[in-house]
């Protein structure tokens, strides 16, 4: 997973300051420039198209990150009362919990995107839904909000395999199946890799 | 403590149905003063209240029902002071009396720790009670006693209400009575019964006689009960052998039943002298006594009247069902499920032979190839063999072909036998597979009841509540035969109770309200239910109500900070609705007792899908509400033990665990190097759970494990040391969600009733890894060689209790801790016990029926073999002199309950124990 959109320039916010850039990835501050400048010329005519068509977006708000997935894939957002860990199972599943009766797993996004470990947040789940398969994602808190569909922009791929399209504010809208996929893939290869 | 929470949630249910029975217990109690006994009765009856009082304040502190506890304390206090003469038994005395239980009843039902309004008002009502002022003067003795008939106490209409439905009942009941009189009649009439068997036949017609009258009263029949009254005691003089019998009574009696069925039948016809004289005539039987007894006391064994015969037959035609316990249906369904095990094995077993066939097969096979080289062999030394056996080389090879010709003869017909073997295996093991599936099948089968079952009482809570509001409500139901998993019943029975009582609170309007709206002023809640698949159940339940008002629930959860403003628009209509399920969302302004916390609709759903069903709700503004419920018939359940490591709980299948060890230094050995413990005499390996799982406490080497589970897959076994085992329970298994696929070491998880999530152990992943890693130390350990230290002795532990839900609690709380534990309900039974079994210390209770603590403390120090053995009392007693008489008893110790304290409990008896 290479570089992020979502660096500490983007926002008012106090951001953990310990990220490193990667090795290999353009330059951060000129990437920075080019979004913020896309941005402010995004920004302008969004007034003026109040009829077109627009993505229905809920924000997540992980460790001082932020994203966005499409409402869609969204189930609901919910409040654990805890995440059992689950021995032997790989390190971006946090664990197993109860939602109402049904049994989810929670996912920890951030090492996911590989942008580091969350500490666990206070207790609020989003769970997105893709295909019949369900699964938690542990965020801070959640928003909604709502896109035109002309403002979305194809992510570059500095933004990493997992984003794909970036809002006129530069929140990374999240690809949740392409994520579950390829992690669920990646659990399972891992548990058979353990027990054989 | 953080475990206490658990456990107590564990318990609460057995607390409950033990509180059942107590309440039960005092309300007959309560009755029988009703009915003006002696003195010395009075004192007994007394003195059996303040037992079963005690105990159940005593369970209700081991739970945590501080409620409870306080009105318990309360009504003991009453007790005591009629006891002291304080305070008579006034009629205020026994309404309170029985209020208190009905509070009690309610209290425990509810199951909160804080009690609401009613215990505060019932315990300020106790303890206001006063005597009657000036005690009317009894009337003297009965000279002939004329008992009156009492004129019916005056009722509302909402009683009558509730006496209409519950009269047919009542009938039916009498009439099964009066039909169990007439055959014991039937039977008396006929003479020549043996002494034992005419003092069952009394003791029958008294206790039918004595039902009526308590049923009767129920409903007010006062006529009814006043007559049942006089028969009752009629009967119990025959008992008593007051009087003897003689026919004239026989008729008395049919024409008293006559008497009671024309009232039940047509009250109407009331003939107060006919009352009035039977009455008479019942209370005075005992003058009627024939100068000489017609028919003899005693009869020959022998003579056995010709009538009875029909009786009998028709008695065991109509038992065509028969009443058994749950709790034995339940034995009965786990046990098979046991069996389901053993169906595993057999498979096992049966593949294992083939397996073996195979290898004779291959052993043949490799036969055939060297079959011609043994012919020629022989040949060759036949012809030789005469000639030239200098050497004896060729008797040496003619012995060798002749064994080969033997063996490869005698391993055919093995080859053969073991085929024949495994084929018959595989049939018995068929054959046993599917008797065990049936028997699973049926015993689920005949643990289903119909959910008639499940709403039973509701229509009267319905009402009651309905009546607290001021609102008038019918509540139909519809399609309550379907049969359903009586777990499922059990399960569902909070969950209905909160949607009822919302549908009572908030979904129907005001009569005032509705009236306005153009409704009929009754409102109506419909219940139907419809088995909407083989294996499905759908309960629709209806309300005609103002329907859920969506922008009040938008802004309720908005206000909770459910939801954000901004969220809460992008929300439809359905999705609105399906708020009302989180908890904290109500649109009710104000809170009352029945609902409006937000809570009852989330414990509703929860409920529901704990059980793998759903809940949906449809609801048009004005027109009335409507929540379809679908459940699953019947449930699949699993039974695992729960094991706790560092700070993580996990379960293994019953079906894996050999079992639970206590472990200390000394039975511990290493053997090359690897940490052993000997089980029946063979070497187990031991190992960390935590470490065995890696689990982030493994890391630590600090924190004893005392404790080790023996798991077992197939014949290998492992011991994993744990912290504590906690116990083992019945458990729904689930899996680990859509996402996750497979996991290492875990095949799936349960949700405990706590709502705790659980996984569940894959034991025979484990114990193959682990072997895989240990095959060279396990051969080696089985040389003799292997310096084993004796297993050390589990210590054991008597408990002595009289409270169900105490006793438990202190088994809970000692097996924990690594004890043997063996149980008794009081003194007497311990008293027995120790008698035959040894133990190490003795754990005891000290108000019991029978033999209490003090005296079994007694009993002990006396018995010379018994002197030196510990024993500790555990008591709710608190006042010292109860401790100095303990401890003069000979009790080493003289622990004071508190609501959950162990440790003083635990260290108490490992300082006698003699552990360190």
């Amino acid at each position: 997973m290479s570089d992020r959109i979502h660096t500490d320039e983007h926002s008012e916010e106090n951001r953990p300051a310990e990220r490193e850039p990667v090795a290999g990835s353009p330059d951060r501050e000129l990437v920075a420039r080019v979004l913020k400048e896309r941005a402010r010329k995004l920004a302008r005519p969004l007034a003026e198209e109040q009829l077109e068509d627009t993505a229905d977006l809920v924000t997540l708000e992980v460790d001082g990150h932020r994203f966005a997935v499409e409402s869609d894939l969204v189930r609901e957002v919910f409040s654990v009362r805890a995440v059992t860990p689950l021995p032997t199972a790989p390190d971006f599943v946090l664990g197993i919990t109860n939602v109402r009766g049904r049994i989810v797993a929670v996912l920890d996004l951030l090492r996911i995107l590989g942008l580091g470990v969350a500490g666990r947040s206070g207790g609020q789940v989003v769970i997105v839904e893709v295909g019949g398969v369900d699964v938690a994602f542990d965020i801070g808190e959640s928003g909604v909000a709502q896109v035109p569909l002309s403002h979305l922009r194809d992510s570059s791929t500095a933004a990493g395999p997992y984003v794909k399209a970036v809002t006129p504010d530069q929140l990374g809208v999240l690809d949740v199946e392409r994520i579950i996929a390829e992690t669920r893939q990646t659990a399972a290869s891992l548990a058979t890799g353990d027990s054989a | 403590m953080p475990e206490a929470g658990n456990v107590l949630d564990e318990l609460l249910p057995l607390f409950q149905s033990e509180c059942e029975e107590r309440l039960n217990a005092i309300s007959a109690s309560l009755e029988r003063v009703e009915d003006s006994p002696s003195d010395d009765e009075r004192a007994e009856l007394v003195e059996a209240l303040l037992r079963e009082l005690h105990s159940l304040k005593g369970g209700a502190r081991a739970v945590n029902l501080g409620a409870a506890e306080s009105v318990s304390h309360a009504f003991e206090q009453i007790l005591v002071r009629i006891q002291g003469g304080d305070l008579d038994w006034n009629g205020d005395v026994l309404d309170a009396c029985h209020q208190s239980v009905s509070v009690l009843g309610d209290l425990v039902t509810a199951a909160e720790q804080h009690g609401g309004q009613a215990a505060a008002d019932m315990i300020a009502l106790l303890e206001g009670l006063e005597s009657a002022p000036p005690p009317a003067p009894e009337p003297p003795a009965p000279a002939p006693p004329v008992p009156e008939a009492p004129t019916p106490t005056e009722v509302s209409p909402e009683e009558q209400a509730l006496m209409r439905k519950l009269l047919p009942i009542f009938r039916a009941e009498a009439d099964e009575r009066l039909e169990s009189i007439a055959e014991a009649l039937g039977e008396l009439r006929g003479g020549g019964l043996p002494a034992e068997r005419q003092h069952e036949l009394f003791e029958r017609v008294m206790r039918d006689a004595h039902s009526m009258k308590g049923g009767a009263r129920t409903l007010n029949l006062s006529h009814i009960s006043a007559v049942c009254k006089e028969y009752e005691y009629a009967a119990a003089k025959l008992t008593r052998k007051e009087i003897p019998p003689y026919p004239a009574l026989w008729d008395l009696f049919e024409r008293t039943s006559d008497l009671v069925q024309s009232l039940l039948e047509a009250p109407e016809n009331l003939n107060e002298g006919l009352i009035n004289q039977m009455m008479q005539e019942l209370s005075t039987v005992e003058d009627r006594v024939p100068a000489e007894p017609e028919v003899p006391v005693e009869a020959p064994v022998a003579a056995t009247p010709a009538a009875k015969p029909t009786v009998k037959a028709t008695r065991t035609q109509s038992s065509q069902t028969v009443r058994v316990a749950t709790e034995k249906l339940d034995n009965v369904l786990r046990q098979s499920q046991e069996m389901l095990v053993t169906k595993l094995m057999m498979q096992q077993r049966s593949a294992e032979v083939r397996e073996l066939a195979t290898l004779l097969q291959e052993w043949q096979a490799e036969w055939s190839r060297v079959d011609t080289d043994v012919y020629r062999l022989q040949s060759w030394v036949e012809k030789n063999d005469e000639h030239t056996d200098s050497s004896g080389v060729y008797a040496l090879a003619a012995s060798a072909t002749r064994f080969l010709e033997w063996s490869q003869k005698n391993v055919r017909s093995l080859e053969k036998q073991v085929r024949e073997l495994s084929k018959k295996l595989f049939e018995d093991q068929q054959g046993f597979g599917v008797m065990v599936d049936t028997l699973v099948d049926e015993t689920k089968r005949a643990l289903m009841l119909p959910l008639s079952t499940l709403f039973k009482g509701l229509p009267r809570m319905v009402r009651e509540v309905a009546r607290s509001e001021k609102k008038a409500i019918d509540l139909e139901i519809v399609g309550d035969d379907v049969e359903v998993d009586k777990r499922i019943l059990d399960e569902m029975r909070d969950p209905l109770m909160h949607l009822l009582r919302n549908c009572v609170d908030h979904g129907i309007e005001s009569p005032s309200e509705r009236e306005a709206g153009g409704k009929p002023k009754r409102g109506k809640i419909a219940i139907e239910v419809s088995q909407s698949a083989a294996d499905e159940v759908t309960l629709l339940v209806r309300d005609d109500g103002r329907g859920i008002d969506t922008e009040r629930v938008r802004s309720a959860a908005v206000k909770n900070e459910i939801l954000s403003d901004a969220q809460s628009r992008v929300l439809g209509h359905d999705e609105v609705l399906q708020l009302i399920f989180r908890s904290g969302v109500s649109t009710s302004e104000r809170v009352s007792n029945i609902s409006g916390r937000g809570l009852g609709m989330a414990i509703c759903r929860e409920g529901v899908e704990r059980l793998g069903g759903k809940i949906v709700i449809e609801s048009e503004n004005g027109k009335g509400t409507s929540f379809r419920i679908v459940l699953p018939l019947a449930l699949a359940t699993y039974r695992v033990l729960l094991l706790e490591v560092g700070r993580q709980v996990l379960a293994v299948p019953t079906a894996n665990t050999e079992r639970v060890v206590r472990l200390t230094e000394d039975s511990i050995a290493s053997v090359n190097g690897k940490d052993t413990i000997t089980d029946r005499g063979e070497p187990v390996l031991l190992q960390r759970l935590d470490g065995a799982l890696g689990l982030d406490s493994a890391r630590s080497t600090q924190g004893h494990r005392p404790v080790a589970a023996i798991l077992r897959s197939g014949d290998r076994k492992v011991a994993f040391a744990v912290n504590r085992v906690r116990d083992e329970q019945e458990v729904l298994f689930k899996d680990l969600g859509s996402y996750l696929v497979h996991v290492p070491n875990v095949s799936g998880s349960t949700i405990l009733g706590t709502g705790q999530v659980v996984p569940i152990l894959n034991v025979p992943e484990m114990i193959d890894a682990i072997h895989a890693e240990n095959v060279v130390v396990t051969a080696r350990s089985e040389e003799p060689v292997a310096v084993e230290p004796a297993p050390e002795r589990q210590k054991s532990i008597l408990v002595v209790e009289d409270s169900i839900t105490s006793r438990m609690l202190l088994k809970e709380i000692l097996e924990s801790a690594g004890y043997l534990v063996s149980t008794a309900i009081n003194g007497a039974e311990a008293a027995t016990t120790l008698e035959t079994d040894r133990f190490d210390i003795v754990v005891s209770d000290v108000e019991m029926p029978r033999m209490n603590g003090f005296e079994l403390t007694e009993h002990i120090r006396a018995d010379e073999r018994l002197s030196e053995l510990p024993v500790i009392l555990v008591t709710g007693l608190e006042r010292p002199e109860q401790r100095e008489r303990g401890l003069a008893a000979g009790a080493n110790e003289y622990i004071v309950k508190g609501s959950f304290e162990q440790s003083n409990l635990l260290e108490a008896i490992q300082r006698l124990c003699g552990e360190s």
